[in-house]
């Protein structure tokens, strides 16, 4: 009896006026919009709760915060929101594009999309997930679980011109063929003899509105260390190959000291490390800021760092000219992607700062959450988590137990 | 005649009634059913993909009606079923027969009362009745079958691809592109059959073919055009009462569109070439050396096409000489006719001996087929090549004499060529110069002349044995002009003064001998000069030539080469490191190269754009596909592929998302990498 | 140690490949004569049937005798050239009607596709010492010897803008095929045109 006084005593509690404490099972935006209109009229609740299937979207989460401050104490939990994130950029590349960095719980399976459509379906595994996107219309959209997150990349303008500076020669050749077959307009100076030079463009005007990156070929370069320097601290990138490095004017803006020229570790280009049938100049004595980027058998073969406003690459290779024509496989192609990603982790970008309200939604919509009402909570006490489900069970408890001793008392009566 | 054996005649004609009421029902059900399908058919057409069934379907129908009406007249063939059946229906048996019949032993009493029965006409009208409703059936289905278009019957009895004409048209035809037949006919030298196809998006076809489409209605109004490219009116023809398009199909893939009214329809022309004739040499299996060339080679080959062979032969070339002389024959052999073989075998023998080969010389042997491609080839295709080397005797001996660089003879020679070409060009451009120009400039080729004259002058007093005082360079100072005669005469007098020489030849030594050539250009270019002073380049031209002829014939008389193994040099680079004058050398530009990859993105947004396009204008869309398919064939033949089943789905209204998505995951060309080191993501690129 | 230019001599299984064996180093000379470009100090061979084809993106290759290409040469070859090798053909015979012409004009274009003639106003002529009208003459072919012609044009086979095949009927390889030491007795050197064939190449 004392069962059946309880569960009464609930019912009649929770069938009655909210004037203190409201739970929500968040399940679709739609529902909650609609307890949130419910509880901002009158009678205003003290307190609420809202147990999240989805993360809210921004405006949920802003009426919410309106509440905290409107004196209503705002809890939240998560029932399996995935921690979904996604950041997209601008390629630093003149074909365009965008690159999407993608956070999730590894093991799932996410679903990118555009303004067009399905893009592709991936499966997500430990670290960030980097997708190369060439063509998209409009913002990202990432679902993962039901849970969406979008992004758009934030405009920037991309100055195409490389500057190749250096001796004449097979490497500047090819490096020059790669990038401009990739869409890199080149400007290049390369000596010949002397004072005699094949030039292509206006290779010394070095300024980061048209130019995007300079790459020093070789140790010649150093006839133009001082506009070099002068362009990346000024925000340029500068992309020092070979035995660049070992002229003393631009030892300065390098990474690293140049040790002594490495042999190839092998003979042949093998399709899955190909680079180490190259030899190359390894980076020894890194700056305190330089960031290795390349390794091989235990020394550094490309570093970064920053430098004034604009960004040093050093790359020990003085003849990837030999992988575009000796590579196995689509040499060229891998060639011309990797001098143009050398280029791109330098080259100067101008991005326009984004906007707080961004149109393309929330790029990582469990992290707001977290911005905007703090630490997930536990429901309030007075509430006891009584949902209208869990309501519907209780009543048909309570009237299975009132048959059964309506049962009882007739059975009992029969005997 | 007893009762059991006229029950038993009468169970005959039931019998053979029932047979053929079934064979009736039978018939007409399986005509029935053609011609339902047939005015099916007609009213709103019918899938070819169906129309091919009817005919079976008929079949098993008649089969089955047939089957059934049997099956229900089962019963005739038990005696005393049909005397049971001829009781129910003759009154006057009063059960005599089935009694007779049950009888074991005959009873003259009831036969004779059986007898006395006539049940003919009972069986007439029940084979009347049984077989009359069929007949009718049957004639009227035929009727209307017959009374069909044939177009309509040969879609049914016969479904083939292009019979969509063949349905009528159902009063006025709103657009004549639809529907519409293409046919494929192939080049004759193929042999391969002629393909139609209905509703085509894309036609594959071989290079060269016809391409015939097809569609209702008079052409007039109806335009074509061909990668935008109009194409002539006249080739747009009425046939009876179907207009028709007649182009060859182009080298490249192409975008055929077709205009009637407000009406477009876009046909992707995908064609693919003729392969080229595989030929391989399997004897001789490898490169030979022969001491003694003598006897015959053995020669065999083996030949494939992908349509047919036209001919096949060896070739052969014998190379002989050494240093800058060489002298070459080559021929043909064994030639076989292969008719239009998809695979020949070619074999004979090389006769050495006629071949006369010398030591040191060379013969090279290839197999060679040709196909009978005619439209756009022929296609030859070759084997590789076998040398067969006849060895000098000392061909491992050499001796080392180094190259010399042109002697005196070569630059005067040089020289007096391009003279010619200077003066050839400005005898060209002499009607678009003033004259003082003409003049200049025909003077300054005169200087040039009149310092090779020299030049010749001081070679050959130098080789006579004499002082150079002949003459001064100096133009305007020019000495007197000396006849050949004289010259010779001069040269004579000097080699017989100076050189005693003995080897006489003839009158004249052979110093004379020797210089007469150049004699006779010293001649020949006193008189160009001269023209060339007056600015008469025209006119010097003759002597020029003359005076380059006779400058040959010098140095055909004294060339002389010899060669040997050279040694291997290794430059002394730092010795000559830019030893060399550089006056006129100069800074040059350099040209950019296009990019590569931009097609690729060109082709995604256009893509993306088609997409976006559906939802508003599904045909625009569909057209964009398509031409995208047209740009994809060739550079990108991964997206056509991808956007084929994209297009049908689309034209036919199905569901198309799947095959959409699955296109634009080759048209974005989205890479998927993991960033493993935070500290390098911010690089992104390479690492 | 800087990377150099070394100059290749192709090898291939017919003719005479090794007609002209000084035209490398009086190349060789040259280069280091008039440029400040890093030279190796002597040709290599290298058989076109090689992968060692692709190490070297220059190539020479020469021969009066018929041209006939073994089916891995060509493939060899038709890679080197798709990957940005350039190859220089020259006529040894200087005779259009000679089967060096015939046969390699033909495996060529089997190989690559057709040499077409290349304007005399092509930046190889002015890609060191300007060449206003064009290739320079030869005395051979001044000579008459040979087709008796003064060839005009040189022929290209160009890929994506760049002279991909280089075939000369002016025949330079008799012309150059002297030894470098040789240079002292000409007043004129009548190997800059090489200069331009080899830094348009590492240019280009």
């Amino acid at each position: 009896m004392c069962a059946l006084a309880l569960l009464a005593w609930m019912i009649v509690r929770s069938a009655a006026p909210r004037d203190s404490a409201e739970v929500h099972e968040s399940t679709d935006s739609r529902a909650l919009q609609a307890a949130l209109v419910a509880w901002t009229l009158a009678p205003e609740p003290t307190s609420v709760h809202v147990t999240a299937a989805f993360a809210p979207a921004a405006r949920e989460r802003q009426w919410l915060r309106a509440l905290a401050r409107a004196g209503v104490r705002v809890s939240w939990s998560r029932d399996s929101l995935p921690a979904t994130a996604i950041e997209v950029a601008e390629r630093t590349d003149p074909a365009g594009g965008v690159r999407a960095y993608i956070a999730a719980p590894a093991g799932t399976r996410a679903t990118l999309s555009d303004a067009v459509g399905l893009i592709d379906t991936i499966a997500i595994t430990p670290g960030a997930n980097a997708l190369s996107l060439p063509v998209t219309a409009g913002a990202l959209d990432l679902l993962v679980r039901g849970q969406h997150a979008r992004a758009a990349a934030p405009d920037s303008i991309l100055p195409r011109q490389v500057v190749v500076l250096g001796r004449a020669g097979w490497e500047g050749k090819f490096i020059m063929a790669a990038l401009e077959e990739r869409g890199w307009k080149v400007s290049s100076r390369l000596r010949v003899g002397p004072n005699v030079f094949v030039t292509q463009g206006t290779p010394i005007a070095l300024d980061t509105a048209h130019t995007g990156a300079v790459i020093a070929l070789d140790s010649s370069a150093a006839q133009y260390a001082s506009a070099i320097t002068t362009f990346e601290r000024s925000g340029g990138g500068v992309v020092l190959a070979g035995d660049a490095p070992l002229a003393a004017p631009l030892r300065a803006l390098a990474p690293g000291r140049t040790g002594t020229r490495v042999a190839a570790a092998s003979l042949a280009f093998a399709s899955a490390n190909p680079r180490r049938a190259l030899g190359f100049f390894p980076i020894v004595a890194s700056a305190g800021d330089a960031v290795p980027l390349e390794s091989r058998d235990g020394r550094v073969v490309a570093a970064a760092r920053r430098a004034g406003a604009g960004r040093v690459v050093q790359l020990g290779y003085d003849e990837t000219w030999r992988w575009r024509l000796a590579g196995t496989g689509d040499a060229p192609a891998a060639h011309r992607d990797y001098w143009s990603a050398v280029v791109s982790a330098a080259a100067y970008r101008a991005t326009k700062p984004a906007s707080n309200a961004g149109p393309a939604g929330d790029a990582a919509p469990l992290a707001s959450l977290y911005a905007d009402l703090g630490a997930p909570g536990t429901p309030p006490a007075a509430a006891l988590s009584i949902t209208p489900g869990l309501r519907w069970w209780m009543f048909a408890l309570l009237a299975l137990l009132l048959l059964a001793e309506w049962g009882s008392r007739r059975l009992r009566g029969a005997r | 005649m007893t009762a059991r054996e006229r029950v038993a005649a009468a169970r005959r004609t039931l019998g053979a009634t029932i047979g053929a009421r079934a064979l009736l029902w039978g018939l007409a059900a399986g005509a029935g059913l053609l011609a339902i399908v047939a005015v099916i058919d007609m009213m709103i057409g019918v899938p070819r993909a169906l129309r091919v069934f009817a005919v079976p379907a008929a079949a098993i129908a008649a089969l089955g009606v047939a089957g059934y009406a049997l099956w229900r007249g089962r019963r005739v063939r038990s005696l005393p079923a049909v005397a049971l059946w001829l009781e129910e229906r003759v009154s006057a048996l009063r059960y005599a027969l089935v009694t007779a019949l049950d009888s074991p032993l005959p009873s003259s009493y009831l036969e004779r009362d059986i007898a006395a029965v006539h049940w003919a006409p009972v069986i007439r009208r029940t084979l009347g009745h049984a077989l009359l409703p069929p007949l009718v059936l049957l004639a009227a289905v035929a009727t209307l079958l017959f009374a069909l278009p044939a177009g309509v019957r040969a879609r049914i009895s016969a479904p083939r691809a292009g019979d969509s004409l063949l349905r009528p048209a159902g009063g006025e035809i709103r657009n004549r592109l639809s529907p519409l037949v293409a046919e494929v006919i192939p080049p004759a030298y193929t042999g391969e059959k002629h393909v139609s196809l209905d509703e085509p998006s894309s036609v594959e076809v071989l290079a060269g073919s016809h391409l015939v489409l097809r569609g209702r209605g008079a052409a007039t109004g109806i335009t074509a055009a061909l990668n935008s490219t109009p194409l002539s009116p006249a080739l747009l023809r009425d046939s009876a009462d179907q207009w028709r398009l007649d182009i060859v199909a182009p080298a490249k893939p192409a975008a055929l569109e077709l205009h009637d009214r407000n009406h477009s329809r876009t046909v992707i022309i995908a064609p693919h070439a003729d392969s080229l004739p595989v030929v391989t040499l399997a004897a001789p299996a490898r490169d030979t050396v022969i001491r003694t060339p003598k006897g015959a080679l053995a020669l065999a080959a083996a030949a494939t096409d992908d349509y047919g062979l036209d001919a096949g032969w060896f070739e052969y070339i014998v190379s002989s000489g050494e240093g800058e002389t060489f002298t070459f024959k080559s021929g043909v052999i064994h030639r076989v006719n292969a008719g239009g073989a998809r695979s020949t075998t070619l074999s004979g023998a090389l006769d050495l001996d006629s071949l006369q080969l010398k030591p040191g010389d060379l013969v090279h042997v290839r197999a060679v087929a040709r196909d009978r491609n005619h439209i756009t080839g022929p296609g030859i295709g070759v084997s590789e090549t076998r040398t067969i080397r006849v060895p000098r005797p000392s061909e491992y001996d050499s001796i080392a004499v180094e190259g010399a660089p042109p002697t005196d003879v070569d630059s005067s020679q040089i020289s007096q060529r391009m003279l010619i070409i200077l003066t050839e060009k400005l005898q060209t451009r002499r009607a678009k110069l003033a004259r003082a120009d003409v003049v200049k400039e025909s003077q300054r080729i005169g200087s040039d002349e009149a310092r090779l004259r020299q030049h010749i002058g001081e070679i050959v007093f130098a080789r006579l044995g004499g002082s150079q005082q002949t003459e001064d360079a100096g133009g305007n100072n020019a000495p007197a002009h000396m006849t050949p005669d004289q010259l010779l005469a001069a040269a004579n007098a000097a080699t017989q003064a100076s050189a005693g020489a003995t080897d006489f030849e003839g009158d004249e030594t052979p110093v004379v001998a020797v210089n007469r050539p150049l004699l006779e250009a010293y001649n020949a270019m006193w008189d160009a000069s001269r023209s060339l002073e007056v600015g008469e380049p025209g006119a010097a031209l003759p002597p020029m030539r003359a005076a380059l002829a006779a400058i040959q014939r010098a140095r055909n008389a004294e060339r002389l080469y010899l060669r040997g193994k050279a040694p291997v040099v290794i430059v002394d680079i730092a010795k000559v490191r830019l030893a060399g004058k550089r006056d006129d050398a100069s800074s040059s530009s350099r040209l950019p190269r296009a990019a590569l990859d931009s097609s690729a993105e060109r082709r995604a947004e256009r893509f993306d754009a088609a997409v976006s396009e559906l939802a508003s204008n599904p045909a625009a869309a569909i057209d964009s596909l398509l031409a995208l398919r047209v740009d994809a064939l060739e550079s990108a033949p991964e997206l056509a592929g991808a956007l084929a089943p994209a297009i049908d789905a689309l034209r036919a209204g199905h569901n198309a998302t799947d095959a959409l998505v699955r296109a634009r995951r080759v048209a974005a060309g989205v890479s998927v990498a993991r960033v493993e080191s935070p500290r390098a993501a911010e690089w992104s690129g390479a690492w | 140690m800087t990377p150099t230019f070394t100059f290749a001599t192709a090898q291939y299984e017919s003719g005479d490949w090794d007609s002209a064996p000084l035209v490398p180093p009086n190349i060789i000379d040259t280069i280091a004569r008039y440029t400040e470009i890093p030279v190796t100090p002597a040709g290599v061979i290298v058989s076109l049937a090689s992968p060692d084809l692709l190490r070297y993106p220059l190539l020479y290759l020469t021969g009066h005798l018929p041209v006939r290409f073994t089916d891995s040469e060509r493939r060899q070859l038709r890679e080197f050239l798709e990957r940005g090798g350039m190859l220089f053909v020259d006529d040894h015979n200087h005779d259009v009607d000679g089967v060096f012409h015939k046969t390699a004009t033909e495996e060529i274009t089997r190989t690559i596709g057709e040499p077409k003639p290349l304007p005399n106003t092509h930046p190889l002529y002015s890609a060191f010492f300007k060449f206003t009208d064009g290739p320079p003459t030869t005395s051979h072919e001044l000579n008459g010897w040979g087709d008796n012609l003064v060839h005009k044009n040189l022929f290209a086979v160009m890929r994506e803008g760049r002279i991909a095949v280089l075939y000369s009927s002016k025949d330079y390889s008799s012309e150059w095929g002297y030894h470098p030491d040789s240079k002292r007795f000409q007043s004129v050197d009548n190997t800059k045109f090489a200069v331009n064939i080899v830094v348009y190449a590492l240019t280009a």
